[in-house]
Order: C-alpha cells, then sequence, then structure tokens
C-alpha cells in the first residue's frame, strides 16, 4: 500500500524547479538534440542509472535558461551535467575523466572540474530535481491491482 | 569574497581551511571556509552537494549554525557561516574548568534542541564535529551496518553526555574493533535477545569477543545524580529504535530538577586552542541587578524639578 502524500510532493518539487523556456542561452534545437543524443550514448555505454541521463539533461536545460553560453563550451556543460547527476544518482559515480575521453580529450578533465563549481552555483545548487521516473515506485505502490510478483516486470516494461 | 575582510585563521577542517572574517558592508563576524577542489580528482565531493543544499533549506534554528552564503572562489568554493566563539569539542576539553552539572545541562539542552531540530527535518546529522575519532560512532556502525537510522546521532547525544559528566571520553576507542572492545565492555556483549538485528549486520560473523556481563553506568560515570543516569541509559541501547529521540529526552525528569540547566548566558566560552579561557564579566550590568536597591536606580525627583511643574 502506496502513500499519495509521496506523489503530491513529488509534483510540488517538480514544479518548484520548472524550466521557463525563455532562455537567454537558448540553443538552436538541432544543437540540443546532437548534444543530448550524445549525453545519452555516453549515459547508455557507462551503464549509468536510469535517472542519470533525464537529470543531466534537467541540468542542462536549467543552465541554459539562466546563461548565455559560448557555443565552444556546449560539450563542457554537457559533460559537467551527466558528471553531476551521477554524483546525485550513482554509487560509483562517472569520473571526469572518463567523461574527458569521450569527448575525444576536447574538453579535459580539470575544465570539467573548473566548470563544475560554476554551474553548480548557476543552478543555486539545486541539484536534488525531480525526474518523471521517480513516479514510478510510489505510483506502482499506490495502485491496489498491481501484485508484487509483477513488480518487476512492470518496472522492466517502463 | 572582496565583500569580506579576513582577521584570522580560525582552524582546518576536513575539507579546508577555516576563517574568521568581517562582512564588509555589515560588519558582521562570520566563519568563512575555503573548500579548495584541487587536490580532490572528482570535483566537489558528492556529500557536499547534498549537505550544502540541505543546510540552505533548512529554516533558522538557534541551535543550528546558519549557511548564510555559498559562492565559487579560485579552483573551489567558499562557505559562509556564522561566526562560532568556540564548540563542543573546546567546551569538553577545556580541563581548565569542570563544568558545573547545570551547566551540563545547559549543554546537553542545546545539543538536543539542535539534533531534534534536524531529526523533525528528516536530517541525519551523522558527523559531529568530534568525528576524527570513532569515539561517537554506534555500535550497528561498527558492526558494519549499510542501512541505519538517526539512532546512529542519539547514541552520539549519549557518548557527549556520558564524556560532560564525566570530563573524558566514554569509550575512548583508537579504532573500529578497539571502539568496539570498549563498548562491549560497558553494556556487555550483545546477544540476540539484546540486540535482535545484529544478526543481520555485515560484520557480525567476522569477529567474536569474549562474553562479559554489562557494568552498571554508575561505576562508569561516577557521583553522577539517578536521573542523569537514567536518561544516559536510554541512549546508550544496542537496537537503535529503543534510543530515546531528542524530543523525548527534552522532557525527562534530568531537566527539571534542580540544578535547572544553565541559561546559555551563563556558560563559559573556552579560549581556542586550549588557553585559558577568557574571564566573562560574572556580574551584570549594576543597572540591572536585581539586588540593588531600588532608590540607586530612580533618578532623584530634585533633578527634575525645573523641568515638570507639577514635582
Amino acid at each position: 500500500t502506496g502513500d499519495l502524500r509521496v506523489v503530491s510532493n513529488l509534483r510540488a518539487s517538480e514544479e518548484s524547479s520548472w524550466v521557463t523556456p525563455s532562455s537567454p542561452g537558448r540553443v538552436p534545437t538541432d544543437i540540443r538534440k546532437l548534444l543530448t543524443e550524445w549525453m545519452f550514448k555516453v549515459c547508455e555505454e557507462q551503464l549509468c542509472e536510469k535517472e542519470v541521463f533525464p537529470l543531466a539533461v534537467h541540468y542542462l536545460d536549467c543552465y541554459l535558461s539562466r546563461c548565455s553560453i559560448e557555443r565552444s563550451h556546449l560539450q563542457c556543460l554537457a559533460a559537467v551535467c551527466m558528471f553531476l547527476a551521477s554524483k546525485m544518482r550513482e554509487l560509483v559515480p562517472l569520473t571526469a575523466s572518463k567523461l574527458s575521453i569521450y569527448t575525444d580529450c576536447s574538453v579535459s578533465a580539470p575544465s570539467i572540474l573548473r566548470w563544475e563549481v560554476k554551474v553548480v552555483s548557476r543552478l543555486g545548487w539545486c541539484l536534488a530535481s525531480v525526474v518523471p521516473s521517480d513516479f514510478l515506485e510510489p505510483i506502482l505502490h499506490a495502485l491496489p491491482f498491481v501484485q508484487a510478483p509483477f513488480l518487476q516486470i512492470i518496472r522492466h516494461h517502463v | 569574497m572582496e565583500q569580506y575582510s579576513i582577521q584570522g585563521r580560525i582552524g582546518e577542517g576536513a575539507h579546508g581551511i577555516v576563517f574568521k572574517a568581517k562582512h564588509i558592508e555589515t560588519g558582521e563576524t562570520v566563519a568563512l571556509k575555503k573548500v579548495a577542489l584541487r587536490r580532490l580528482e572528482d570535483g566537489i565531493p558528492n556529500q557536499a552537494l547534498r549537505e550544502i543544499k540541505a543546510l540552505q533549506e533548512i529554516e533558522d534554528n538557534q541551535y543550528v549554525v546558519k549557511l548564510k552564503d555559498v559562492f565559487p572562489h579560485g579552483t573551489g568554493f567558499v562557505l559562509v557561516f556564522d561566526f562560532m566563539l568556540s564548540d563542543l569539542s573546546e567546551v569538553i576539553r577545556n580541563h581548565q574548568r569542570p563544568l558545573t552539572p547545570a551547566q551540563v545541562k545547559g549543554y546537553m539542552m542545546m545539543l538536543l534542541k539542535g539534533v531534534a531540530f534536524l531529526h523533525r527535518n528528516n536530517i541525519m546529522h551523522r558527523v559531529s564535529a568530534l568525528l576524527t575519532h570513532t569515539w561517537y560512532r554506534a555500535p550497528e556502525l561498527l558492526y558494519g551496518a549499510r542501512k541505519y537510522d538517526e539512532g546512529v546521532d542519539l547514541w552520539a547525544v549519549g557518548c557527549i553526555f556520558g564524556e560532560l559528566l564525566n570530563s573524558s571520553p566514554l569509550f575512548p576507542g583508537e579504532n573500529d574493533i578497539e571502539q568496539l572492545c570498549c563498548v562491549l565492555r560497558v553494556l556487555g556483549t550483545p546477544t540476540r535477545d539484546s540486540w535482535p538485528e545484529i544478526a543481520e549486520l555485515p560484520d557480525y560473523n567476522k569477529i567474536t569477543f569474549k562474553e562479559n556481563p554489562a557494568i552498571p553506568l554508575e561505576e562508569i560515570v561516577p557521583d553522577t545524580p539517578p536521573q542523569a543516569i537514567d536518561l544516559l541509559y536510554r541512549f546508550l541501547v544496542y537496537p537503535s529504535r529503543q534510543r530515546c529521540s531528542a524530543k523525548q529526552a527534552l522532557l525527562h525528569p534530568y531537566f527539571f530538577t534542580p540544578p535547572l540547566p544553565a541559561h546559555h548566558s551563563e556558560l563559559p566560552i573556552p579560549h581556542r586552542g586550549g588557553h585559558p579561557p577568557r574571564q566573562r564579566h560574572q556580574a551584570p550590568p549594576t543597572d540591572f541587578s536585581l539586588d540593588m536597591p531600588l532608590q540607586k536606580s530612580v533618578v532623584d525627583p530634585l533633578l527634575l524639578q525645573p523641568h515638570a511643574s507639577c514635582l
């Protein structure tokens, strides 16, 4: 039996970190697509927890909605977002040097570290954001017809 | 950083150097903790990411130090905290002036109010400023528990209470194993009856100790009133769930029997670095002294006569 308060609390914190579409650092859609596809590939190859990718994209959008950025720094920003998301959601997080390798060393590990502090303070240290999959468990537990043996199967399909 | 003028070095923490500084605009004295990331290969530690957000989120509380600001600086970042005159470890290790029972009560009350506030906000403190030692580590952690609860804080509170009463650490282990020995020697070897969850702890089967019975706490903390002993017993129990919560502890008769807890203005401020304590003005300003005859603080009506015709 679940507690629906969890869902409404998640909703509330999701709303509080909503990204406003008007953005000084707006990047063209095709470039954002390119960037997020690269992030997805990295997360997949590194077998990251499923929440890491959407969280990293959320950081990316948050940052771009607040600050403008030079085109040449976009990949560094994307790497930092994955770096942070992985720290928040994984036991053994991605390292800066590993991420640097995925950029074909065009972004160095020290510059990832340098940007990390910058990104974190621009985001106001608000890193514990809610991602859609966070709703899955509380909803599954609140549904009366979901029985324990099927939980694994449902999780897998989702 | 330009907003602050540094006035001196306070000390070195686990993550960086702490400075005393003045906020130029407001004149407020603060503690600046400089966290340099140069040596850390993996950037900002993930505990710091969580802790800073938690500190930002919690509302003002008199018993929890406030994080006033955080900003990037050099290769790391700077945390701005309230400036504290002293800390608990200085109080405990200040041997020049043993604490009076009322002062111990005062410190315990402050400590419990802070812990109660954090627990009410679902925050486990986990590390105390004193945790350079294993002295305050709860037995479940010593047995390698990976899942634990706020009981670990309540154990630490119990250890600190014992230390305040005794002016020496309750379980002064040098490492995890020795620490466990110290605890077991006093509380007795745990059994499945006294601690049912013990069998599930990761390191339970890795080490066995010679069986010994518990030593009454009255012998460990001698010359202590029974109420203090009773409260101490409520913190120092093996099953974490059975430890007395901070909120409950504040209602314990210990705090309501004389000598009553000392008000924080009556607590000594030990000087940093083990120097002799600074002398606090013992007597309150004479204008406000309760023992002074009333006539002395009343203005002589004759002096007012030229200004008020009714006199």
